[in-house]
Parts: structure tokens; sequence; C-alpha cells
């Protein structure tokens, strides 16, 4: 049986359709619901800009409109929503980006009201887990974080540093994150993130080890719906995985259950963390929304995306407690071909 | 010293470590060395296999086994007892 709403389909939106080098996780996210034999669903794409790939490419979106950026103000936002509600009568917006949850997490009432469901974390559980509150974090639920400061002033950075050696990571409070050896070099990047993010940057002590991460689903009960745990194993110039493959790390899946038991975690998450070479385990980041790599949980046998969409429409999910170790991805450059109509079409009536 | 259980070798020597993502590739007497090791022989079992099977002096052997038993551990691919 096909689940649908009272005999229609699932209207599911969908952002983050930026398929680059620095992918959002909408293109992943859709495959993962499209995959589903039991969702009968129609995809609307939200696009910021109109060459993100995710509005060309076959098979992904069955409509894309183009939305204003979260920054233009709630209001102007949230009308936009509703403007591409009353044309497709969305039944749930699965936001992908972390510069836009904040509005979402603010508007969920308000889009419920409409008949528009989302499922994500509270402000609280948001908040809490941000860059520039992870040492608070780290230290109320017993995982071990970088030690990390906050700077809004260049002049700052002399004296902070005074407390940390090199290399220092430099991060942006939403996105970047850069290896600095020297003074200047952190100059240098706090100004570009500043310019980018807007401030505080982060300065975060480096730690040695390999990256692994885990991307997982909890119900809001304590309860772990899904985790899946990855090691990068190529990273690009922009610390973004290229391609990656799924471990059985046992630690790593007891820090992630445990994580979200305490924190009674709502929707997809993202542990970024740091094992040492001694078997530490560093927390250096919770992302708080579904990764783009989320389809090698789909191919690893934990379908995350689909498991989102039927826990927001008030379904039982049992637990997924097992997956395939040593299941890979690979990312690949691809040049898809588009006409010019398409594009004038995105970019004059601000839909495909 | 015992191999871990979750570590996967392949006929063609492809060995694989599940919990970290590491993926080694193994000549062929490393690869007889480690079915060995997975079906559970000791040191000396082992050491016997492989001097019955191939002209080697015994003392080179064991120079060669302790190297290579190091470098299973440095790989943190043995179990700690």
């Amino acid at each position: 049986m096909r689940i649908n709403r009272m005999g229609k389909q699932l209207h599911i939106a969908v952002t983050g359709l930026n398929n680059t080098d620095n992918p959002g996780p909408g293109v992943p996210v859709i495959r993962g619901i499209r995959e589903s034999s039991g969702l009968d669903v129609r995809i609307i794409g939200l696009a910021y800009e109109n060459l993100e790939p995710g509005i060309y490419m076959p098979g992904i979106t069955d409509k894309t409109y183009l939305i204003p950026y979260p920054s233009s103000g709630t209001k102007v936002f949230i009308d936009r929503i509703l403007e591409i509600h009353e044309k497709e009568r969305l039944d749930l917006i699965i936001p992908n980006f972390d510069a836009e949850l904040f509005t979402f997490i603010k508007s969920a009432d308000l889009l419920y009201s409409h008949g528009i469901r989302t499922y994500l974390p509270t402000l609280e559980q948001f908040e809490e887990r941000n860059k520039i509150n992870l040492p608070a974090f780290g230290k109320k639920y017993g995982i071990k974080v970088p030690d990390s400061r906050e700077v809004v002033n260049e002049k700052d950075i002399s004296a902070i540093m005074e407390e940390f050696e090199f290399p220092v990571m430099v991060k942006g409070k939403f996105y970047d994150a850069w290896l600095a050896y020297n003074k200047e070099q952190i100059s240098g990047y706090f100004h570009k993130i500043a310019s980018k993010w807007g401030l505080p940057v982060i300065l975060q002590q480096y730690i040695r080890g390999t990256e692994v991460n885990a991307v997982a689903l909890g119900d809001g009960t304590g309860r772990t719906v899904a985790a899946v745990s990855m090691r990068k194993q190529f990273i690009t110039d922009k610390g973004k995985a290229w391609s990656g493959i799924t471990i059985l790390d046992p630690e790593m899946a007891e820090i992630t259950r445990d994580m979200i038991s305490h924190t009674k975690w709502r929707g997809g998450m993202e542990l970024e963390m740091i094992k040492t070479s001694s078997a530490e385990y560093y927390l250096i980041e919770i992302n708080p929304r579904i990764p783009a790599w989320v389809y090698l949980a789909v191919g690893a046998g934990q379908n995350i995306p689909e498991a989102l969409v039927k826990l927001s429409l008030g379904m039982e999910v049992p637990a997924m407690d097992t997956y395939q170790p040593g299941k890979m991805f690979i990312r690949y450059s691809w040049d898809l071909l588009g006409d010019i109509g398409q594009f004038e079409q995105i970019t004059m009536n601000g839909e495909l | 010293m015992k191999i871990k259980s979750t570590v996967a070798i392949s006929d063609n020597g492809f060995l694989f470590d599940p919990t970290t993502g590491d993926s080694y590739t193994t000549n062929p007497v490393a690869r007889e060395i480690i079915f060995l090791m997975k079906e559970n022989l000791q040191a000396d079992q082992i050491k016997s296999a492989i001097l019955e099977k191939y002209e080697v002096d015994e003392l080179t052997l064991e120079k060669n086994l302790i190297d290579f038993y190091s470098m299973l551990h440095h790989f943190n691919l043995t179990d700690a007892n």
C-alpha cells in the first residue's frame, strides 16, 4: 500500500538543491524519498539561486520554485512559502540549510496552522548545539569537545591565542572552517568568514585524528530511530566529503544514541567527531539537519528521509538497528545540459 | 595473538576493518597467515604450517612473523588479549 493523504499524493517541499562541490542535502533527501516503495509523493523543490543543479536534474523535483533568502526577513520568506502552498498544497517541508532552520523552527506553528508540517528540533535544541555553545553542550552531556572561543573583534585574537596552540581552526557560525598556522592567517580567515557569515567567528582547538561522522534521526522522545556512521575517505579543499564509507564503530554509535536520548532530539542530525590515535572521541560539530551524504545511509539500509517523512505524518516508525558496513559513496561531476528556456522560466517566473 | 573477529579478508587478500573503514592489501603469504589466525591457530602452529609449506629457515620466519604481528597490532587489527 502506498502512503498518501486521504487518497491524494503527499506534496513534500525540499530545499538544498545546490548539488555543487559544497553540496546541499536536498537532492540525496529526495532520492531517499523517491526510493521509498511506500510513499506516493510529489516533490516540490525550493531553490535560492536559479543555477542550483537540482532544479534541472531529471527525476529529482516535479516542480521547483525560487524562494528569497531568510535574510530578506521572516515575513517575506514565509509569505513566499504560503504563496507556493496555495498552488501546491504542501503537506511537509524538509529544510536542509543551517541558515534557514531558525526561520523554519520559529514559523513551525504558523506553517502547521496552514496544514504544512515540519519535523525539526526545538529552538532550545537548535540553540544548545550551536557552535558557539558547544563547550557548554559538551560539559552538560559529558562529551569531549575541543576548547573554543568566540571572536567578534580582530583585536581579541592575540589575547585568545595566548590560551591556544597552533594550528587552530577558524570557523563561521554556520559554515566554513579553515586551519590557521599563525596569527596572520587567523586574521585573514576572520575577515573572510565574517564578511560571508557574520559574527561571531569561532576559534577552535585543532584535534588531530580521523574524522568520523554519524547521521541520525530522533523522534523527540529520546529514541534513536536511525543512525549510520561514516568515515570520510576523500575530502575536498572545502572540507567536504567527496568519498566516504560506512563503518560499524560501537563507541560512535553509543555516543550518537546517548546524545539523542539526553537531548530528546527531534529530526535529522549529523554528528561530526574526531577520533584520535588513542581512540578518544571529540565532538567538533552538530549539524541540526540531514547531511548531504545521507544517500549513503539509504544505500546501507537505513532510509532516513523516508523515516522522517513518516514520523512527520505521525506514523509509527520502528528503530532501524542495523546497516551494511563497507558501503561507499564517491561523488562525481557531470555536465548536465539544459536549455535557455528553462533558465528563462525559473528566472522570470520564479518556477520551473 | 588473535585477529579481530570483525576484520574481513577476501580470497584475493583484500582486508577490511569495518570499525574504522580502513582497508589493506596483503601478499599471498600474509593472506595465508591471516586465514590461519582466523581459524584460531596459535602462533607456533602458524609457524609450523608456514615452515612446512615454504623453503625458509626458522629464524628468518620467526623474525618476519614478529614483524608482521607487530604491524597487525600497530594497525589495531588484533584483539587486546
